[in-house]
């Protein structure tokens, strides 16, 4: 960006530099800051604020007072004792371990699928580019909760057009696809994959946008073709997008909570709370009224995403340089 | 002279700050009234029954000196998040509100008694006007909680054209519902005697089957402490009959409400649905193609010839302890649900079955019902209710007992494993999340 010239210099040809008044330098050096302010604060009040909130809450243990007449519950300073609790807590991790168990497969497949999408959608092969764009990106404007029913309904066997198909085609009868948890999980992977993969492939693609068209004259003029160009040189060269991507669905797979929760609300499928993390702390807040211990598993979550997706970063620009 | 700026004349300003104050400044003068009538007590109200605006517009008609707002209109669980909320938050609770029988011992031993004690306002004279068994749901000693609304005495909805179809007599028993279900599944094997569900929230309705068996989860001790029997004899015997039906693949897994339900009653593939009397109107409602084809019948029974009942569901309203008024409230929530007028409104378009004696006269539940081949709910129903089996108490921790039946009856469900056992596991979490939480568990 070039330096802007004081406004002064503007207003009246011809009039020297010096007398430049006081006021209108302040207003120059603030006005940056002013144009900010309205996020800066609503930053501070909605998303700031109430984390220091839960933090505070997190420190907190619920004792009940189990009578009737004046009986109150109290909230006792535990310092960390909730942090110990939680990280004991056998709902807690056995949710983490299937979060961990579901990244672990979807996260590869869904960035494969979208960087298959990614390199063909920029190959110069493929006619239709921007019908092709838009019709991989749909999925994810579409909002979760209507996915997920969407979806749900699929899964359905007496309301499903496609478990039909199973008994016709003599399959046997159709899979469930909500028990137990494996299947449960493989379910939900299938619908965020849906969701999700054509958001990836538009941040690849704009990624790729970026690459000089030097490069590939270049390596075409080595003799590379098509399929080796991508594998060898647009590949390398989107590592930092695959690496972002990456640590975006690592983070989002430990939060994970639409789909399941709109499965057991909506009556597709029971779910037990202690699927994943987050809906436990869900759970535990607006089913047994434990607000304290809600907000200690969410930070000890968020604590577990912090490291994970640190340690992935590590990982991957000791391996990049 | 211009330098391409807008600049506001200075009179402009004066005007400009005139003008706002002139508005805003009218409200905050004091209104001079010749005559001294107070002003309404306001109340907020929160409530899911369907058009209960009605009965709220009625009470505001006839009480010049309670003005009632009917804030919030959502159901379970959603506006029970809501509740937890607001008593969290200390602020934004409404006046009187609408909570369900098996959540009231959370609220009454929620922080600081988030419920007020109605008895103090003069609740406790219409305990006549209540049966025992549900007067006992909402009071303790002298103490009224709550004033009860509805109540959801069981029976059995059955599809009367195909029993008489595959020539099987409608079961009195469980032994001859069991014996049902194994002839119906064979004449058709898309066809299951009923549904299985274990999703949120459905645990009332095994609740129900073992209250009908004499079982009981919660006792609540008079020092204070709390008594856990989910894996009483009774309560297991209730969940080894059904885990039979379930691993003999009798019992489809249609969760309550839903819509593979609604499709499975349409197109006949499930025979029977035990619900509670607002039952009625779920099926009239969702599976309007079989509209004559179903009957109403008591629920079986344990042993033939005595006749013993149980409740899904049935709500009550309470007044929140954060309010300014807990008089006015009280006389809300007790107009609410014993004067006639209203309770035939509720009856007629919130399709409730009232709890109040008096109201058991009401012709809209005299009315026969085409959609039942002419029969009225009070054919099945107002016997049900007087059998009523009494014993059966909530506890504290519902949320966490609930969620932690759900978990272990689908789990039994999926693996085919012993249903009594995952009242085992019910029962240990249970005490053991009740003692963390402070309550004295014998």
């Amino acid at each position: 960006m070039s330096s802007s010239s004081p406004p002064i210099a503007r207003l009246g040809a011809g009039q020297p530099a010096m007398r430049r008044p006081r006021g209108l330098r302040l207003r120059q050096g603030s006005t940056p800051y002013l144009f900010l302010a309205p996020f800066v604060i609503l930053f501070l009040l909605f998303f700031i604020g109430p984390i220091l909130y839960a933090f505070k809450l997190s420190l907190f243990t619920l004792h009940r007072h189990p009578s009737l007449n004046g009986a109150t519950n109290t909230t006792t300073f535990g310092g960390l004792n909730n942090y110990q609790r939680a990280f004991g807590d056998a709902d807690f991790l056995s949710g983490l371990k299937n979060m961990i168990a579901f990244g672990i497969v979807q996260v590869p497949v869904m960035l494969f699928l979208a960087l298959t999408f990614a390199l063909v959608l920029d190959s110069p092969f493929v006619r239709l580019k921007a019908f092709f764009r838009l019709s991989y990106f749909i999925p994810f404007a579409i909002p979760g909760v209507v996915a997920t029913l969407l979806w749900g309904y699929f899964y359905t066997p007496s309301l499903s057009p496609v478990t039909g198909l199973f008994t016709k085609l003599s399959f046997g009868n159709s899979p469930n696809f909500f028990q137990p948890v494996s299947h449960l999980l493989a379910s939900v992977g299938n619908i965020v994959t849906w969701e999700w993969a054509g958001y990836n492939m538009v941040i690849l693609i704009a990624a790729l946008q970026s690459v000089s068209a030097e490069i590939y004259e270049a390596a075409g003029l080595d003799g590379c073709g098509p399929i080796r160009t991508a594998l060898f040189i647009k590949i390398p060269l989107l590592q930092p997008a695959l690496v972002l991507t990456a640590v975006f669905s690592i983070i989002g797979t430990l939060q994970l909570f639409n789909e399941f929760s709109v499965f057991n609300q909506g009556g597709l499928a029971a779910v037990e709370p202690s699927v994943t993390p987050n809906y436990y702390a869900y759970t535990q807040a607006f089913t047994y009224g434990d607000f304290n211990y809600a907000a200690t598993i969410s930070f000890a979550l968020a604590l577990v995403t912090f490291v994970f997706s640190f340690a992935f970063l590590k990982l991957t620009s000791r391996g990049g340089e | 002279m211009t330098d391409g700026r807008f600049r506001l004349p200075r009179g402009g300003v004066l005007a400009a700050a005139l003008i706002a104050v002139s508005l805003v400044a009218p409200s905050t003068l004091p209104t001079a009234h010749a005559g001294t009538a107070k002003a309404p007590v306001e109340l907020t109200f929160w409530s899911w029954v369907p058009s209960i605006q009605t009965s709220v517009a009625l009470f505001n008609k006839t009480h010049s000196n309670i003005h009632v707002k009917l804030a919030y209109n959502v159901g379970p669980p959603t506006i029970y998040t809501k509740y937890f909320t607001v008593i969290q938050a200390k602020t934004g609770a409404p006046d009187v509100a609408q909570i369900e029988y098996d959540w009231l011992p959370t609220y009454e031993y929620l922080g600081n008694g988030a419920l007020v004690d109605m008895g103090k306002y003069g609740a406790n004279s219409l305990k006549s006007q209540f049966p025992a068994g549900v007067w006992s749901q909402v009071s303790v000693g002298k103490s009224v909680y709550a004033i009860p609304q509805d109540t959801g005495p069981m029976g059995m909805y059955y599809r009367k054209d195909l029993f008489a179809k595959y020539h099987i007599a409608v079961p009195k028993t469980w032994d001859q519902y069991a014996a049902a279900a194994v002839a119906l599944h064979k004449a058709d094997k898309n066809l299951y005697i009923t549904n299985f569900s274990s999703a949120g929230g459905d645990f009332a309705q095994w609740a129900a089957y073992m209250w009908q068996a004499d079982g009981n989860w919660f006792t609540a001790n008079s020092d204070n402490s709390w008594t856990v029997s989910i894996n009483s004899a009774a309560n297991k015997k209730v969940m080894s009959y059904w885990g039979k039906l379930a691993g003999q693949g009798l019992l489809n897994n249609d969760g309550n409400f839903t819509q593979a339900q609604y499709k499975d009653w349409a197109e006949g593939r499930l025979a029977t649905w035990l619900c509670a009397v607002w039952g009625a109107q779920t099926i009239s409602s969702s599976a309007a193609a079989t509209s004559g084809k179903w009957a109403m019948a008591p629920m079986p029974q344990w042993t033939a010839g005595k006749y013993v009942d149980s409740a899904w569901g049935g709500s009550a309203n309470v007044v929140m302890s954060q309010t300014k008024h807990p008089a006015e409230a009280t006389q809300f929530a007790m107009w609410l649900n014993t004067n006639q007028a209203n309770i035939a409104l509720l009856v007629k378009q919130g399709g409730i079955w009232p709890a109040a004696n008096a109201a058991l006269m009401n012709p809209a539940l005299t009315a026969p019902i085409p959609y039942y081949g002419g029969q009225a709910l009070t054919g099945t129903f107002t016997k049900a209710a007087s059998v009523l089996a009494s014993g059966f108490q909530w506890g504290p921790a519902i949320g966490y007992a609930s969620t932690k039946f759900d978990t272990a009856l689908n789990n039994a469900f999926t693996n085919k494993t012993d249903f009594a056992a995952a009242l085992d596991q019910v029962q240990q979490g249970t005490i053991t999340y009740m003692k963390q939480q402070g309550f004295t568990v014998k």
